[in-house]
């Protein structure tokens, strides 16, 4: 504030260099994981809900998303298992045939 | 962390939620099982009733004889027609105990078979005529009826899959697909908003004239004048960056929003309110920086920032106000330094009229978080650094902060310009070197022991490798020396 000369040094000037981050550092991508979580268990157990719930984080997933090659594997793995889980759900054979089978 | 917490809580609202969705279905089976159950008839009705399992019945039953048995005594002489036994001599032996053992033995028989068939009405006089009504109906059907209950519940358990399917309604469906619309509404607007704050920041303390533009040469990430200033990472997150300026290699803005454009974050912050933070890292020259660390934040974050920064831990300790008629920072705040000398220089009688005194700090108290200066940052690659952290007001508010923003060239200038007296810089190096000193020693031992253990590995590699051959050596040597003493 006291000194009124001008405070810019472009010979001085550095251009940006984003900070490298380790993968492994990152905080882990919770609403990916429900997501494969849940994906799984709408698969497995024929469980509409869970696949629905999947979807849900997935688009949590999506909008949080900040590197896209990293979080977009895990995203397109849990969308794999919820399309799956709601194929197997509603064109699937029936439950009725597979509870008659068990 | 926040987060976590809150998709954990929906999580179990939503398996609730889908618990009660099956439930009426599984009601709904259950009634058309009984619906099944009438075809039985009347017995079913009675069966309700009864109780499920027998043994009260053949308690009953049980009671039956003795009550019998107290009737025939009584009344011997009808008893004694009924008797098969047509001898008299039996006739006369009724009256002791054989008859009672003979009815008993009649009774046990008839626990397999309708008590109807050996029940006479006028056989019994003054018995209680409920018990037998009570009883006539459940126990014929009972082990049926049970049969069929086991059944129908089996029928149940194995059908739970089964019950899912038929009933069609699309309530989870149509919720789900209105909660993804909405959710992807929420994102567009929170997106919207978050960018509107940002560009608002930039163009009051970014644009032509404005305070950054006056102090750094190089402003926003790239080389030309049309390069973008912010750098967007993510929904919520942007960065400015600005070099070019005497003492500091570069300065690096991060703008932290509320994940406006997340609905379940979104409904977290109705719980725990979410802010706005700007977080601004000034990266000094080695050489414009005396050793110092210094901290300035609320009292409450202050045994936070302790506990968390190493730097704080290791060099500095928080002051207490100093006596006397001399002027310091807003009583909420709280300054944490590595001495007094320090502080009572940086926080000059300007400053604290102007933002951190007791009447000017009311003005910038909702944006302001905490200052942390100090030479001994262990993290990234810059060592000397200033971090600021204010919050962010409203688009339409954004030069409340002006004034916080302002310090952060006047504290560039001031730390750069600032020495540290003759004492307090040897105290402050002396501390430095002895830490450096027992860091050196610690990172020695380490290497020293790592050193150590891929030498032992490979000696043991190798012992293993020689004790074999020594062995096969030895085997060698030995076999001649028994041969030599068969030879003898």
């Amino acid at each position: 504030m006291a000194d009124k000369s001008d405070p810019r040094m472009p010979s001085a000037a550095r251009p940006y260099v984003p900070a490298l981050v380790d993968p492994n550092d990152l905080p882990p991508d919770y609403s990916s994981i429900l997501a494969i979580i849940f994906g799984i268990a709408g698969v497995m157990m024929r469980q509409k809900a869970a696949s629905f719930l999947s979807l849900v984080f997935i688009a949590q997933a999506l909008a949080n998303m900040k590197n896209l090659e990293n979080d977009l594997k895990q995203i397109v793995m849990a969308l794999t298992f919820a399309v799956m889980g709601l194929i197997t759900n509603y064109l699937g054979p029936g439950p009725k045939v597979a509870a008659g089978s068990t | 962390m926040n987060r976590v917490l809150w998709t954990l809580t929906l999580l179990l609202i939503m398996s609730l939620v889908t618990q009660n969705l099956v439930a009426p279905f599984t009601f709904v089976l259950a009634q058309e099982f009984e619906g099944f159950l009438e075809d039985m008839g009347d017995g079913e009705d009675a069966e309700m009733e009864s109780p499920p399992f027998p043994i009260p019945v053949a308690r009953s039953q049980h009671q039956e004889p003795s009550s019998r048995t107290a009737a025939s005594t009584s009344s011997s002489s009808s008893s004694s027609s009924r008797n098969p036994n047509p001898d008299p001599g039996a006739a006369a032996a009724a009256a002791t105990g054989s008859v009672r053992s003979g009815k008993r033995n009649e009774v046990e028989n008839r626990k397999g078979m309708d008590p109807h068939e050996f029940w006479d009405e006028d056989e019994f006089e003054g018995l209680p005529v409920k018990l037998g009504e009570k009883e006539s109906p459940s126990s014929p059907s009972s082990s049926a009826v049970q049969d069929e209950k086991i059944d129908s519940k089996q029928n149940k358990r194995s059908s739970k899959s089964y019950v899912l399917k038929p009933p069609q309604n699309y309530y989870m469906e149509g919720a789900c697909v209105v909660f993804l619309v909405i959710y992807g509404t929420v994102y567009w607007l929170g997106k919207k908003k978050n960018e509107r704050i940002a560009l608002a920041w930039a163009s009051q303390f970014v644009s032509k004239d404005s305070i950054f533009e006056k102090n750094f040469s190089l402003l926003g990430t790239g080389d030309g004048p049309d390069d973008p200033l912010l750098v967007k990472e993510g929904q919520n997150v942007f960065k400015f960056y600005a070099s070019g300026r005497r003492y500091c290699e570069g300065l690096l803005a991060t703008m932290e929003f509320q994940a406006r454009h997340d609905l379940l974050s979104r409904a977290w912050y109705l719980v725990s309110p979410g802010k706005d933070e700007l977080n601004i890292d000034v990266y000094m020259n080695d050489e414009n920086m005396e050793p110092i660390v210094f901290a300035l934040t609320r009292r409450k974050q202050g045994k936070e920032m302790l506990k968390e920064c190493k730097d704080l831990q290791q060099f500095a300790s928080m002051l207490s106000p100093p006596t006397g008629p001399r002027k310091w920072v807003a009583e909420e705040l709280v300054v944490i330094s590595e001495s007094r000398e320090i502080a009572v220089d940086l926080l000059t009688d300007g400053l604290l009229e102007q933002v951190f005194g007791k009447k000017a700090f009311q003005t910038v108290a909702p944006y302001f978080v905490s200052l942390h200066f100090s030479d001994q940052q262990a993290v990234g690659l810059h060592k000397k650094l200033l971090q600021f952290k204010f919050l962010i007001p409203p688009a339409e508010r954004m030069a409340d902060m002006a004034r916080l923003i302002s310090i952060v060239p006047y504290f560039i200038d001031a730390i750069g310009r600032y020495k540290l007296s003759g004492p307090a810089r040897t105290k402050a190096s002396g501390v430095r070197a002895k830490l450096d000193q027992e860091n050196a020693k610690e990172l020695a031992k380490a290497r020293q022991e790592a050193l150590q253990k891929k030498k032992m590995e490979r000696e043991t590699q190798l012992s293993s490798k020689q004790e074999e051959k020594e062995r096969l050596r030895q085997l060698k040597k030995s076999m001649p020396k028994v041969k030599m003493s068969r030879g003898h």
